[in-house]
């Protein structure tokens, strides 16, 4: 062989190289639009994965524990049978306050006083007139005892989903499967071979995320989610430290009256009228004990829960939740679909 | 010059721990005038009303949220029999009063059907807003299931200290802790104390704290306590 042969040989293999090269490249690039979507389908489980952190419904503020522990606390209370028994126990306060107005205080007014009977006087008009009118303690507290009443159908929707603390879950489980699926497709994509059966597998997660909203009934059925967001919102002003610490004070009042009527005013009446002290006043006195246990213990649940409220609140609207699983199932069903096409094609 | 920069290093190493020996002396010297502590009962006078409120003996009184210690605003309590109704007289217990070293925990059923507090071994029920409340100190706390410290009082030059985390309070079915410091050794918004004055001759003293509530209904309410009365050492 001359020098020259060995030239031509050279040149032919460098010419063969620079074929693979190019076919190579070409392959790639095909491969790489193969891909794309199922990279894309990556990043939404990589984000199903990160939204509970993100959202803090997990670590940092911790919100979905706290949404739980508020639900929770609330049960007791968030039924029929208990608010009517508060509103009958508001309507009874009314009665006696009523009752004092035109029965007892004329009576105690025209009688003469010693100094204690005078202070006490003083402290039930006080709360007499306190209790009344558009901003008085009685329209307050019944107009909260109706905006909670109002929400009782939309707190069992709230109440009837799964438990708040398992919510975080319901991302990061599809989240992981789903990233878990793609990242295991692209590695057959790479080696030239189609997703296969992982491609099944993340249109069934993909579907899966769509139908949860429907399952759960966050949309559909009893649309707990938009129920939510509606009790969510009604409840704003009143979960506020100033609208509960605006309640703790009535509380000063109505039992400081109540307290003046029983020891010093029905008494006072009395020496002059035995038969003073109606039944409304009466009633009340007799009632105050257990009125004043369940108010109070309900403004504790108000009162303990004002940071789990804040929490939820927090949170984007409930009303976005079901989004928040249909948009990224369809998303991977039209992407996985997407890909299994251009990997036929090609 | 190595030998003689160790040396130097040792001479300093016995002057510092020497003089940390020195110190720990002093503290020891201190010691001798440091709080002592006293164990055993303080009785407590009941409370004695006037027209401005409890003149003598042991009482309560609430501060409303947002208050000041000394200030108020006091709630007023339409079951007080003082002229002013932000004080609350208090009266012996069972036992006579507070006892330091030991816990005096509320009874198995601390509350009766309509909701009195039913323990009376510290101090007698209270009566208040139309249901009566009992104290008692608990080693695990009714409101927050915290561990307390067991109540302790010391005294420095006529002046009282100590550690109340297990007072509590049980008024209408709810427990609401009334410790200073609080169980989890905090301080919270006016809580204080306790404080108070004792004479060695007499043993009389005055005893006084303040607790605001953490958390519940009355969330922020501060609670004065002041005991005061004749100190019986622990025989």
């Amino acid at each position: 062989m001359t020098v020259s042969d060995f030239d031509m040989a050279a040149q032919r293999r460098l010419e063969e190289a620079r074929t693979n090269v190019a076919t190579r490249k070409k392959a790639d690039t095909a491969a790489a639009g193969r891909r794309g979507p199922m990279v894309a389908v990556l990043v939404i489980g990589v984000g199903l994965l990160a939204a509970p952190f993100i959202f803090q419904m997990l670590f940092f503020d911790n919100r979905a524990p706290k949404g739980g522990v508020m639900i929770n606390e609330f049960r007791p209370y968030m039924t029929d049978a208990r608010i009517t028994k508060f509103d009958g126990f508001m309507d009874l306060i009314n009665r006696a306050e009523q009752s004092f107005k035109t029965d007892l205080r004329p009576q105690v007014a025209a009688a003469p006083k010693n100094p204690a009977q005078q202070a006490a006087l003083a402290s039930v008009d006080d709360w007499a007139s306190k209790w009344e009118g558009q901003a008085g303690i009685h329209a307050d507290m019944t107009g909260i005892l109706r905006d909670v009443r109002r929400n009782l159908d939309n707190y069992k929707a709230v109440d009837n989903l799964p438990p708040f603390k398992l919510f975080p879950f319901f991302f990061i489980m599809p989240g992981l499967i789903i990233a878990g699926l793609a990242w295991a497709s692209l590695r057959r994509m790479r080696r030239g071979v189609g997703a296969g059966g992982l491609g099944k597998a993340l249109l069934v997660m993909g579907v899966g995320l769509i139908a949860a909203p429907f399952i759960f009934q966050m949309m559909g059925g009893e649309n707990r989610a938009f129920q939510g967001n509606s009790m969510i919102n009604d409840f704003k002003p009143i979960m506020t430290n100033a609208r509960v610490t605006a309640v703790q004070g009535y509380f000063p009042v109505m039992g400081l009256a109540e307290g003046q009527i029983r020891n010093q005013l029905v008494p006072l009446a009395k020496a002059s009228s035995p038969g003073a002290g109606s039944g409304a006043v009466n009633e009340w006195s007799r009632q105050w004990p257990a009125i004043s246990s369940e108010f109070a213990q309900f403004l504790g649940v108000m009162s303990d829960n004002l940071d789990n409220f804040a929490a939820v609140k927090a949170l984007p609207p409930f009303a976005l939740f079901p989004f928040f699983f249909i948009l990224p199932g369809l998303m991977v069903v039209g992407l996985t679909v997407a890909s299994r096409r251009q990997t036929r094609s090609s | 010059m190595r030998p003689r920069r160790i040396l130097g290093w040792v001479l300093a190493a016995v002057v510092l721990v020497g003089g940390a020996c020195g110190g720990s002396g002093g503290e020891k010297k201190q010691s001798g005038s440091a709080a002592a502590p006293l164990v055993g009962l303080f009785k407590i006078d009941g409370g004695q009303c006037s027209a401005a409120g409890v003149t003598s003996g042991s009482s309560f009184r609430m501060i409303n949220p947002g208050g000041k210690l000394g200030e108020g605003p006091f709630i007023s309590n339409g079951d007080s029999p003082c002229g002013d109704k932000t004080y609350s007289p208090m009266f012996p217990g069972s036992d006579g009063g507070l006892r330091t070293g030991v816990y005096q925990p509320e009874v198995s059923s601390p509350f009766d059907s309509g909701g009195n507090g039913a323990t009376e071994i510290l101090a007698k029920g209270t009566p208040f807003f139309a249901v009566r409340f009992a104290v008692a100190t608990n080693q695990k706390d009714p409101q927050t299931s915290a561990n307390t410290t067991i109540p302790t009082i010391e005294v420095k030059d006529g002046k009282l200290s100590g550690n109340l985390s297990a007072f509590a309070a049980s008024w209408n079915n709810q427990h609401f802790n009334q410790g200073s410091p609080k169980p989890d050794g905090t301080n919270p918004g006016l809580t204080a104390g306790p404080t108070g004055t004792y004479d060695a001759a007499t043993k009389k003293f005055t005893l006084e704290w303040s607790s605001q509530i953490v958390g519940g209904p009355f969330n922020n309410f501060t609670g004065v306590w002041h005991f005061e009365g004749t100190f019986q050492p622990k025989s």
